[in-house]
C-alpha cells in the first residue's frame, strides 16, 4: 500500500540547510547521513583497494557490509563530552552517523573482502574473480 | 573573526553576521595542500582538517583530524596567541598500485593556524596522535581566579 509521507518529504528539503546552519544538532533519527569521509579507490590486478579517512574510529566502530552488488560502509561518532559544549572555542568535527555504499562490479569476491583500521585510515580490499585466460581449441 | 558592526540590528545585519560566521568556520577547517616534490599529481588540492578547540579550567585542547599521517612528520608550533600544525600527508604506497577510480582525499604539504583565546604555556605543551587524531593539550598561564570581594557594611 502507498502512503503519502508529508513528513518525510519535508525532512528532506531541510537536510540541505541543517547541516549548513545546525552543526551541532543532534542526529535526526534514520538520517541516512550527517557526513561523507573522503574515499580514495584504485583498481589492479587482483580487484580493488578501497580508502576512506575515519579519523577517531576504532575498527568495532566501522561496519562494512557487501550484499547482493552493493558495498555499505556505516559508522557512528558520538561526542565524548556532550555536556562541554558550553567550552567549545571551535567545534568543527561532525558527530553522528555516516553511511556511503558503492555499487561493486561483476566477478567481485564478496566473501574474500577484508577491511581493516590503521591511523584513522580504514582501507578496504575487494578482491575480483581474475579474467578467464582464452583458452585455444584445438581443431583434429 | 570578522565582526559586523551593528548600529541598528536588523535582519541584514543579522544575515551578513551569519553568514561571515559561517565563512569564517569553512575557510578554517578548508586545507590547501600543496604539492610536494616527488609525489605523483592529485588533483584534490582542499581538504577537511577538522579541530575542536576546548577551553578547560586550566589548559585549553585541541583535537585535529589527521587521518594517514606519519607522528614524526607533524611539526606543532605556539607563537604569539596562534598555534600552528604543518606536515605532509602522502598517500600510502602499500597497496595503491593500480589506476585511480576515485580521489577525494588530498595530498601534499599543509598548515594549519588556529587562533588560541588565552595565553599559554609553550614548554609544558604535550601531543598525542592516536586513531589519527593530534590531541594537544596546551596548559593556560596567569589563570586568574575568581577573588570574592568582601561587602562591608557601613556602621
Amino acid at each position: 500500500m502507498s502512503v503519502l509521507q508529508p513528513y518525510s518529504a519535508f525532512e528532506d528539503l531541510y537536510r540541505p540547510f541543517e547541516g549548513l546552519f545546525n552543526l551541532n544538532q543532534p542526529t535526526m533519527p534514520n538520517s541516512p547521513s550527517r557526513w561523507l569521509p573522503a574515499v580514495d579507490i584504485k583498481s589492479g590486478e587482483l580487484g580493488f583497494s578501497l580508502e576512506m579517512e575515519v579519523p577517531g574510529f576504532q575498527p568495532d566502530e566501522v561496519e562494512v557490509e557487501a550484499h547482493d552488488d552493493v558495498l555499505t560502509i556505516k559508522g557512528e561518532r558520538v561526542r565524548e563530552e556532550a555536556s562541554d559544549t558550553e567550552n567549545m572555542v571551535r567545534s568543527e568535527r561532525c558527530h553522528g552517523t555516516f553511511c556511503r555504499k558503492f555499487t561493486l562490479p561483476d566477478g567481485t569476491q564478496t566473501e574474500e573482502i577484508s577491511a581493516e583500521v590503521k591511523n584513522g585510515l580504514l582501507c578496504v580490499m575487494i578482491p575480483h574473480v581474475p579474467p578467464a585466460e582464452p583458452k585455444k581449441i584445438s581443431v583434429s | 573573526m570578522t565582526q559586523v558592526s551593528v548600529r541598528s540590528p536588523g535582519a541584514l545585519h543579522w544575515l551578513a553576521d551569519g553568514w561571515h560566521s559561517l565563512r569564517d568556520k569553512a575557510l578554517q577547517a578548508l586545507t590547501y595542500f600543496k604539492p610536494d616534490n616527488g609525489e605523483p599529481p592529485n588533483d584534490q588540492r582542499w581538504g577537511v582538517m577538522a579541530a575542536d578547540l576546548i577551553d578547560h579550567e586550566n589548559h585549553l585542547s585541541l583535537e585535529l583530524e589527521a587521518p594517514g599521517l606519519d607522528k614524526d612528520g607533524i611539526d606543532i608550533n605556539l607563537d604569539d596567541g596562534f598555534i600552528t600544525v604543518t606536515g605532509n600527508k602522502r598517500s600510502s604506497q602499500t597497496r595503491t598500485v593500480g589506476s585511480t577510480v576515485i580521489t577525494e582525499r588530498a595530498y601534499g604539504l599543509f598548515k594549519r593556524v588556529l587562533r588560541l583565546p588565552c595565553e599559554v604555556d609553550d614548554a609544558r605543551t604535550t601531543a598525542r596522535y592516536i586513531n589519527g587524531i593530534l590531541t594537544v593539550s596546551i596548559p593556560k598561564t596567569n589563570v586568574s581566579k575568581p577573588r570574592k570581594v568582601p561587602v562591608k557594611a557601613r556602621a
